[in-house]
């Protein structure tokens, strides 16, 4: 239509008017002819067998948090069992009230994703491992998964002083793989944004893009468009299908389960315990007062508490291990302090040495136990146990059925007299 | 062209002329503002005095630099007009002191806050001395706990003084349910009309009023009641209720002792399990200093809490002890029996973890009047000559604590 010829100009309506109302007229067709593109793709991608993605395995496994910096995004119900949290935010079906109503036990297992589990089944979960190896010794026992993936000891620290607390439990274990054992140092500008911690806030727009994509298959390639690679590199058709097994759902970076593990089956560079400690450089110092402070903080606010304390050190294959192995391993903390010591293989030993001393010595200041992990460490290799996974990092769940038992063994060791007084004193805990 | 595109187009037009008819409108009223002596307001009133934290719940808005005093802040959020820099100077003691708007400082100047008047104090005692104020409002030991373990300590002090009011002898129990919505104290999320408001409110008058409604409702009385300037030294009442708004706020849900039970036998449990989380929390940040051999001198609560008549004790901001009330049989029997918990747990956790502790209890029976000797009208703020007192205190510490590390060689 031209201006020229349009009615408009009989109506008295300035050019400038005209052309907004054309240009509205523009839009209001390339609307139109957008969604009908899409509809049409739609159909044609549901005949081709694709569905939309479930958005809460797009979304930030975790939230902001004041206190704690971050943890999990609570009511996760959906999607495969590697996600699921309770109202809580907790890893676990089950929802937990903040009184220990009915248990004798209650412990809290902290830390790391190392806690959470992430690729294994819920009941293989360290947490729930501990929680049958206490009811096997007869214990009416109740264990809790506060593991966010992530997390450092400031976190954890956080995490213990506002939320762990209030669950009042009678124990509570810190896992203490590496990342754990480094706090971290975070910049004391204050900022509006919170987006340090890996977690974005999504636009207005990208928000409805992510609402709308669980119930479009075209929105789910604009919002994931490796989804949509995904779908054209696939053929024969059908291109895909939907299902997926506890054991393929991996959170992206977790550790493969030992029955997808490609094992290195060469075992000939196993080394001996070594008998020489790399001597410490100076910047440990530094990295141990950091440790040490935080860690202490940790364990002393339990402490007054009234709540025991048990510490596991880094558990892994970090001595035996072939140098191919070791440089698969997860251990991006390590590698940055391997200047200091000469190597990648030294720093590791070196630091481990560190750490585990730290934790041997801050554990005997506040009464905290310490598992000794120290021979099985020494003896372990990806090759000759299956305990951890091949990150190096994340126990198997025969790795978290050791670590429970050894823990289950060291809790009741400690909490056993106490119980027996308790039994035998009447009943005056009833706040 | 169809009658609809018409309508569209008389639309736009209509819209084009309604925003110029208001733009016009606002400069108009903007002149007549500045003609009856108003300015545009700092960013300090307008906007929120703390920003969210992912550790210590909330800090300082930093780089506050224009608007009243008070809510000047530096860099890191200090309330200073110096900037710091996380490395020590070598040859200078430096002195962190934590805690809430009582170390912040939020009625008085800068040069009469405490952490300037301890830094004052040791300088004329010959020490080469910088005292960092990390004075938060609203703040609970909760809170110096997660600042302690996530920035205290990057600023290498050599000696820490946390200043225990009341409010932060009650470290919270956040609600433990995580959120995708981040809500800490009074920090809003902002609309995209309220941000803009608040973006021109430094520049237009009209827009600090829509930005800050309960500003521009006080200004609007002051402007109908005279045309002069305001009263010097006035407190700021946005200021005031915005303290008290946080640390209502920030409550998050109740203590344990807040149940509405009374009963006797509970009593002596319901303190315990309140003294359990003070010394829970304050045990995790004097454990932290002790790990990294940074001495810590703990104040426990300095006010006017027993020699004052009732009714001035009623227009005091102590809120915290209102539901305990029932419990001891009288709001004043409550006020001593918690004061008299607190200093005993503090005492008893600072002797475990080798912190120094000043007991200000026999200071306390003394103040007297309305406003009390030393205190604001709150019963919570000191005057400037009450900060000038609690550093008096508070130097020989320093000076003990200081002495001792060097005879140590540390």
């Amino acid at each position: 239509m031209s201006v020229s010829s349009s009615p408009l100009r009989s109506q008295g309506l300035p050019l400038a008017w005209q052309l907004v109302a054309q240009l509205s007229q523009f839009l209001w067709w390339a609307f139109l002819f957008v969604t009908a593109t899409g509809l049409f793709i739609e159909v044609a991608a549901r005949l081709l067998r694709q569905k939309p993605q479930t958005i809460v395995e797009t979304l930030s496994a975790t939230v902001p948090d004041p206190y704690a910096g971050w943890q999990l995004r609570p009511s996760v119900q959906t999607g495969p069992e590697w996600i699921i949290t309770n109202s809580r935010g907790l890893h676990d079906l089950r929802e937990i009230p903040l009184k220990p109503d009915g248990k004798d036990l209650r412990v809290a297992v902290q830390g790391s994703s190392v806690v959470y589990g992430p690729g294994t089944n819920l009941k293989d979960t360290v947490s729930l491992q501990l929680e049958r190896a206490l009811t096997n010794q007869g214990m009416n026992a109740e264990v809790l998964n506060f593991g966010v993936h992530g997390y450092n000891l400031l976190n954890v620290l956080g995490q213990a002083a506002a939320y762990t607390v209030q669950y009042e439990p009678r124990a509570v274990v810190l896992m203490l793989d590496f990342q754990v054992s480094y706090p971290a140092e975070p910049s004391p500008a204050p900022v509006m944004s919170l987006e340090s911690s890996a977690v974005k806030q999504l636009s207005t727009l990208e928000g409805w893009l992510k609402r709308g994509s669980q119930h479009s298959v075209v929105l789910t390639w604009l919002d994931s468009p490796s989804r949509l690679r995904q779908a054209l590199a696939v053929a024969p058709l059908p291109l895909k299908t939907s299902g997926k097994s506890i054991s393929d759902a991996r959170e992206p970076g977790a550790p493969a389960t030992p029955h997808e593990a490609a094992r290195p089956k060469n075992t000939a560079a196993v080394r001996a315990s070594p008998d020489v400690r790399p001597a410490s450089p100076p910047g440990a110092v530094a990295r141990s007062r950091r440790l040490r402070s935080i860690l202490a903080a940790i364990v002393a606010t339990y402490r007054e508490a009234g709540i025991a304390v048990v510490l596991v050190p880094p558990f892994g294959p970090y001595y035996a291990e072939t140098d191919s192995n070791l440089a698969r391993f997860s251990l991006a903390m390590i590698a940055n302090h391997q200047q200091e010591y000469g190597s990648f293989r030294l720093a590791l030993e070196g630091e481990l040495a560190r750490i585990t001393g730290d934790i041997q010595e801050i554990g005997a200041r506040y009464d905290a136990i310490v598992l000794n992990l120290d021979d099985v460490n020494r003896q372990m290799t990806l090759a000759t146990s299956d305990y951890i996974s091949s990150d190096g990092i994340h126990p198997t769940p025969a790795g978290y059925r050791f670590l429970a038992r050894q823990i289950a063994d060291s809790l009741l060791d400690h909490l056993r007299p106490a119980q027996q007084k308790v039994l035998a004193a009447p009943n005056n805990s009833e706040l | 062209m169809p009658l609809v595109w018409q309508w569209i187009g008389k639309l736009a037009q209509l819209g084009c002329v309604t925003v110029a008819l208001l733009f016009v409108s606002g400069l108009f009223l903007e002149g007549l503002l500045r003609v009856a002596g108003q300015k545009p307001w700092g960013p300090g009133l307008v906007l929120s005095d703390i920003v969210p934290d992912p550790y210590s719940g909330w800090q300082m808005r930093p780089n506050v630099q224009t608007g009243r005093e008070q809510s000047i802040t530096n860099n890191f959020g200090f309330h200073s007009r110096r900037d710091y820099s996380l490395e020590r100077a070598s040859q200078v003691e430096r002195v962190i002191v934590q805690g809430s708007s009582v170390v912040y400082g939020l009625h008085c100047a800068l040069e009469e806050t405490l952490p300037r008047q301890i830094e004052k104090a040791l300088q004329a005692r010959g020490v080469s001395a910088e005292v960092l104020n990390f004075g938060v409002h609203g703040h609970s030991l909760l809170n110096t706990l997660g600042q302690t373990g996530a920035y205290t300590l990057q600023f290498q002090p050599g000696a820490a003084v946390i200043v225990l009011d009341i409010q932060m002898c009650y470290p919270e129990e956040p609600i433990p349910v995580p959120s995708a919505q981040l809500s800490v104290g009074t920090v809003k999320q902002l609309s995209l009309s309220e941000a803009a408001a608040k973006l021109g409110a430094p520049y237009f008058v009209v827009l600090s009023a829509l930005a800050s409604p309960s500003q521009a409702q006080e200004r609007l009385k002051w402007l109908l009641k005279q045309f002069g300037k305001p009263q010097e030294g006035a407190e700021n009442p946005s200021a005031a209720v915005h303290d008290q708004d946080l640390r209502n706020d920030t409550q998050g849900r109740p203590h344990l002792a807040e149940a509405d039970v009374a009963e006797p036998g509970l009593k002596s449990l319901r303190a315990s399990a309140r003294s359990r989380r003070l010394r829970s929390v304050l045990a995790g940040v004097l454990a932290a200093y002790a790990e990294t051999g940074v001495p810590a001198i703990v104040v426990t609560p300095f006010g006017p809490y027993y020699a004052v008549t009732d009714a001035t004790l009623a227009k005091f901001s102590l809120h915290h002890l209102t539901p305990f009330a029932s419990e001891y049989g009288g709001f004043r029997e409550a006020l001593h029996g918690e004061l008299a918990r607190m200093t005993a747990d503090v005492k008893a956790v600072a002797m475990q973890y080798g912190a120094a502790v000043i007991d200000m209890t026999a200071e306390n029976r003394k103040l007297r009047g309305d406003p009390p000797t030393y205190f604001s009208r709150d019963g919570i703020h000191p005057s400037p000559a009450g900060y000038s007192y609690l550093a008096s205190r508070i130097v020989p510490a320093l000076l003990d604590s200081m002495k001792s590390r060097r005879q140590k060689g540390t």
